[in-house]
């Protein structure tokens, strides 16, 4: 059995590391405003010139030989540190404060890292925003957005305007993991797209990897976004909100017990409705349509070796006239730190996530004789450990697993005509995807450093309903578009139907070459269970996600970047720049028959079609960092395509998402103590879309004939947009106490009618006529104004 | 549930404006092929075939019509009806009653059609399925509703409702079609089909009254008093409900939740597979019923929705 051998491993490595005499120091670095974990400070011994740095949560352990040291702790905003420590062969415990050097307003708590982080540490193809750049980039409608922020890096895109989440290095929307809290989140979007859930005020830090990905994520094949909710300061009590033309904001959080236990508490609502009431008439009158989230977290620092987090989301969009529409996402993740000893520390992970919709023809229950109610969720548990060993400097050693149980509903509809009831929908499922990893960091030499480790991940899945089905191949008709039937066979419903087992192996590596210069390479394989049946330009909330089955084989892909990195300028990190290649391999795509019916359709998987993704680009980035103007420049050449047997007649064709060029430019400028300026522009070569070869007349309508093989005969024309932002600060809040901002914004300033689609249709006064029409989902340029303030 | 989602993201943008604009594209380079339109049925009078090209995508010239062609419906009972081209409009194959009593179709027969042309053989094969009976049309007192409403619609009126039980035994399919005064509500999104009692398979509809959207597509606008309703249900196999289902998705692909553009089935081919002349459109055969009513002020209901 394979586990048995990560099992041998670590015992060894046990081993191994127990005859030194060498001392360890540990501890945790905080901001000393806030009492938050720094993430990634650094951690320097002066006379080694060897350092290491903080973890997630602000933990460190340094091990080194007898004998007295200067170390010096920093992060990029923070004032530096230093500290004489001695190392006497005795294990030592410090706890130290950064204290933050900017004098800015509270809420831009940055929780930097080290300025040569992107050309020191051996990730590659990592983003990493803090929310404070978040802030400052001018937004639509000016709420602040995480995920179009995201939409902003190199190798990130979308399939369109107000299109629901993002597409990474050629995936699928499906293929991200989207983590708060480490609980993953299904649905990252309000309002279809135009929103992401994740309320800005409690939002602590931001890390997307799109390659090069550590062992310790897996499950999803193109990216991990992972979200980590600020713990809530635990000095002071301290409020932020804000009130915007979509949004009002607000969140509290305070100490519980001083330095020891805070909370916080951050909820969004957004009141078009209210806006809207008076222009509501008739029908329309109790038209209901709001989305709103609850962001909560409390920690509590129970002594030097054990700290315990809870964290909560709950968002919900809610439409609805006499019929009630309504989707969300919850999780609920716990988290305990233990620190084992100095050098091995631990954070327990155990989260609930589900994602649920409902659909009611008859919400107020009026007609009961005549009504249509359909459900779907889908409802994850797990257990995730995950445990660092820091045996020396030079190596740390990570090593975990989880266990995460799917508990499938993809739908379920309750029908009444004329009062008589019927049921129907797919069957529930259920799966079981176990991971082990373990990676080892090394730092062969002062200019070489790897990276390797492997994930083991199995997923047993069970059918629930005792049925299962096998794809019996047919001749092509209508009634069989896919040239697929099922054949249904019976077994025990708690019996596993399919297993699937995944080595995915990892490697990253950093050769530094000359001052704040170097050459990364990766390679990563990943494999993903669980797919998201979707078969519209933007998915939509009505989306579901299934297991794998028998049938439908887990996304596997390979991926390997590299890159070289750079950082220049007066003190030698005021400009950071990388340019990186990749190339991705898919397997187990999953793509549509024609007349796919994916919604409470049993058999589902007779209409799927299986086959091959290849992704590939090159991404040059440059951003800078220091002075009054700071700032990126990104751009990016790629192409994503996919060959389907049974589509486009075998051939490659380009996914929808396929964007040969990208490119961003976003800057701040900082005018003076009260006013900053913000812009960003975006230029990004139109998708591909389909428009019909030919044309007949049938009953009195154009018909379209789309021949096989045109898929993505046009493409629709470039985007391009500006968008703007003035804001200007204030001393003082609305009761005199605090600060607050006033932030003027302008999305799309030059009134850019930028196209979703073309589509074709019979023209509305002659059906025998056909045009073809450009739509745009924003039509005009959108201007907002927000108040923000804290105290 | 598209239209759902529709009318949601409209509400939702509610001070963001999307906006639409005719643009002028070539149409791709692609052959023409022959397209069949009929739609055959068990109703007295003539039958007609209309058979005619297809045209380059945005070509809006008049549509070609096929002459000379060779028309032929056989059954599978040994019965032959010949189409023979009407003088008067090229293109129209028409099939004649020896006498009134003569009707074309009967339930439970399956019809071939083969048509000759050009040196090229073309079949397609249609059975003739049962249909339910109408029961009753009924209206209420309402103002439009969103989908209703509309520049020359009425805003208030009569709202109706067909009624109709779906034969038990999985599998009826329909086609649906209203008039108001003699004139077919024939916007592309008016094209109503219908399995079992629902609008589509695997909806567990069968036997049931036909369910409440679809009892309502016949008022795609309100009715006034002294309007002429009436309602045609015609039987359609299972492979015609496919082709008006497709053509429905291609007719109203548009926006966010658009999908990717796919082929609309035929069953009319050519023999030749590797002939650069193929076959479109659709030879249906089809039982019908059909109500008429009248709307009245003293019958209307209440309730009814």
């Amino acid at each position: 059995m394979n586990f048995h051998k990560i099992y041998l491993f670590i015992l060894l490595l046990g081993s191994f590391l127990s005859y030194s005499q060498k001392s360890t120091l540990s501890g945790y670095i905080k901001d000393s405003s806030s009492g938050e974990g720094l993430i990634g400070a650094n951690v320097f011994v002066k006379e080694l010139k060897v350092g290491t740095a903080s973890n997630t949560y602000g933990f460190f352990s340094l091990t080194l030989n007898p004998g007295e040291y200067t170390l010096v702790f920093s992060s990029t905003g923070f004032s530096k540190m230093e500290r004489k420590v001695v190392f006497s062969g005795v294990d030592k415990q410090i706890n130290l404060e950064l204290s933050s050097f900017s004098n800015e307003l509270a809420e831009v708590k940055v929780l930097g890292r080290a300025a040569d982080d992107n050309v020191k540490s051996i990730e590659m193809s990592v983003n990493k925003i803090d929310i404070k750049t978040i802030r400052k980039i001018p937004a639509l409608l000016g709420e602040v957005d995480l995920v179009r922020v995201i939409q902003l890096l190199p190798g990130v895109s979308t399939v369109g305007e107000g299109a629901s989440g993002f597409n990474v290095r050629g995936g699928g929307v499906d293929q991200n993991l989207v983590l708060l809290d480490d609980a993953p989140v299904y649905n990252s979007s309000h309002l279809f797209g135009f929103f992401s859930v994740f309320n800005p005020d409690a939002v602590k830090d931001v890390k997307l990897f799109k390659g090069g990905i550590p062992a310790q994520y897996g499950g999803r094949v193109s990216s991990i976004l992972d979200v980590k909710m600020k713990e809530g300061n635990a000095k002071k009590l301290e409020i932020n909100g804000g009130i915007g033309v979509i949004f009002s904001r607000l969140s509290i959080e305070a100490p519980l017990i001083k330095d020891k236990a805070s909370f916080i508490v951050a909820a969004r609502r957004s009141y078009i409705d209210v806006l809207a009431k008076p222009f509501l008439t008739g029908n329309n009158a109790n038209a209901s349509f709001n989305f709103y989230d609850l962001t909560a977290k409390v920690n509590y620092n129970i002594n030097t070796k054990n700290t315990v987090f809870l964290s909560s989301y709950f968002g919900r969009d809610v439409f609805g006239s006499g019929f009630g529409f309504n989707w969300g996402n919850g999780t609920v993740s716990a988290r305990w730190n233990h620190v084992f000893s100095n050098k091995l520390f631990m954070n327990a992970t155990a989260f609930y996530s589900n994602y649920d919709y409902l659909l009611d023809s008859d919400l107020e229950n009026k007609r009961p004789n005549d009504s249509f109610k359909w459900t779907s969720n889908i409802e994850n548990l797990s257990i995730k450990p995950d445990f660092t060993y820091y045996l020396q400097p030079e190596n740390t050693i990570n090593f975990g697993g989880q266990i995460l149980s799917y508990e499938f509903t993809p739908g379920k509809a309750k029908a009444t005509s004329a009062g008589e009831k019927r049921e129907f929908g797919q069957a529930n499922k259920k799966g079981i995807e176990s991971s082990l990893y373990i990676s080892h960091d090394w730092k062969i030499s002062s200019v070489l450093s790897v990276q390797y480790g492997t994930r083991y991940s199995n997923y047993a899945y069970k059918s629930s309903n005792g049925e299962y089905y096998d794809r019996i191949k047919v001749p092509f008709s209508t009634e069989n578009a896919s040239g697929y039937v099922l054949k249904v066979n019976k077994v025990d419903p708690e019996a596993i139907v399919a297993t699937y087992g995944n080595w995915e192996p990892r490697f990253a590596m950093n050769l530094n070459v000359g001052r704040n210069a170097s050459f990364k390479a990766s390679y990563n394989r990943l494999a993903q269970y669980v797919h998201l049946m979707s078969n519209t330009a933007a998915s939509t909330p009505l989306d579901v996600w299934t297991s794998s089955t028998n049938n439908i084989k887990p996304q596997i892909a390979d991926q390997v970047a590299l890159g070289y990195f750079k950082n220049f300028g007066e003190n030698g990190n005021d400009y950071e720049s990388s340019v990186e290649v990749y190339y991705k391999k898919m397997q187990n795509q999953i793509d549509y028959a024609d007349r796919a019916s994916l919604f409470l359709n049993p058999f589902f998987e007779k209409d799927l079609l299986f086959g091959e993704g290849r992704a590939y680009g090159i991404e040059f980035y440059v951003k800078k960092n220091v002075g009054k103007l700071t700032g990126w420049v990104s751009y990016t050449l790629a192409k994503t395509e996919r060959k389907i047997e049974g589509l486009n007649n075998g051939d490659w064709y380009a996914n929808r998402y396929d964007r040969t060029h990208t490119l961003n430019i976003i800057g701040q400028y900082a005018l003076n103590d009260k006013w900053s300026m913000g812009a960003n522009f975006a230029y990004i070569t139109g998708v591909p879309y389909s428009i019909p070869s030919q044309k007949y007349v049938f009953e009195g309508i154009a018909y379209p004939e789309t021949l096989p093989g045109t898929r993505g005969n046009i493409r629709v024309p470039d985007y391009h947009r500006l968008d703007i932002s003035a804001t200007k600060k204030n001393k003082k809040a609305v009761f005199g106490k605090g600060t607050s901002e006033w932030v003027f914004s302008v999305y799309n300033a030059y009134n850019r009618k930028n196209s979703f689609s073309i589509y074709t249709r019979p023209n509305s006064d002659n059906a025998l006529k056909t045009e073809a029409v450009q739509l745009s989902i924003i039509g005009s340029f959108v201007p907002a104004i927000t108040y923000n303030f804290t105290f | 549930m598209r239209n759902t989602l529709y009318f949601a993201l409209i509400i939702g943008l509610f001070g963001l404006s999307s906006c639409e604009e005719i643009v002028t594209l070539d149409s791709p380079a692609s052959n023409n092929f022959l397209v069949v339109e009929a739609s055959l049925t068990n109703l007295p009078g003539p039958q007609k075939i209309m058979l005619t090209r297809s045209q380059a995508y945005f070509d809006n010239t008049d549509v070609p019509k096929i002459s000379d062609a060779t028309v032929l419906v056989k059954d599978n009972e040994g019965n032959n009806y010949t189409f023979k081209e009407s003088p008067k409009e090229k293109g129209n194959y028409i099939w004649e009653p020896v006498n009134s009593k003569e009707i074309f179709g009967k339930v439970g027969r399956t019809y071939q059609l083969s048509v000759k042309w050009s040196n090229e053989s073309f079949l397609a094969t249609a059975p003739m399925n049962r249909v339910s009976t109408i029961d009753s049309i009924l209206y209420q007192f309402d103002e439009a509703s969103g989908r209703q409403g509309g520049d020359g619609k009425p805003k208030n009126g009569y709202d109706a409702q067909f009624y109709g039980r779906d034969a038990s035994g999985s599998g009826d399919c329909y086609r649906l079609k209203a008039y108001k005064n003699g004139k077919l509500f024939n916007d592309p999104s008016n094209l109503t089909i219908i399995y079992d009692a629902a609008a589509q398979k695997g909806s567990g509809a069968d036997g049931l009254m036909f369910i409440l959207p679809i009892r309502r597509a016949i008022s795609p606008e309100l009715y006034s008093v002294g309007d002429k309703i009436k309602v045609e249900l015609y039987s359609i196999s299972e492979g015609q409900f496919n082709f008006y289902s497709q053509a429905r998705l291609e007719l109203n692909n548009a926006g966010l939740f658009s999908r990717p553009a796919a082929n609309i089935p035929s069953n009319f081919l050519n023999t030749n597979t590797n002939s650069a002349l193929q076959g479109a459109g659709w030879f249906g055969v089809s039982a019908v019923s059909i109500l008429e009513t009248t709307v009245d002020a003293a019958k209307a209901r209440k309730n009814l929705k």
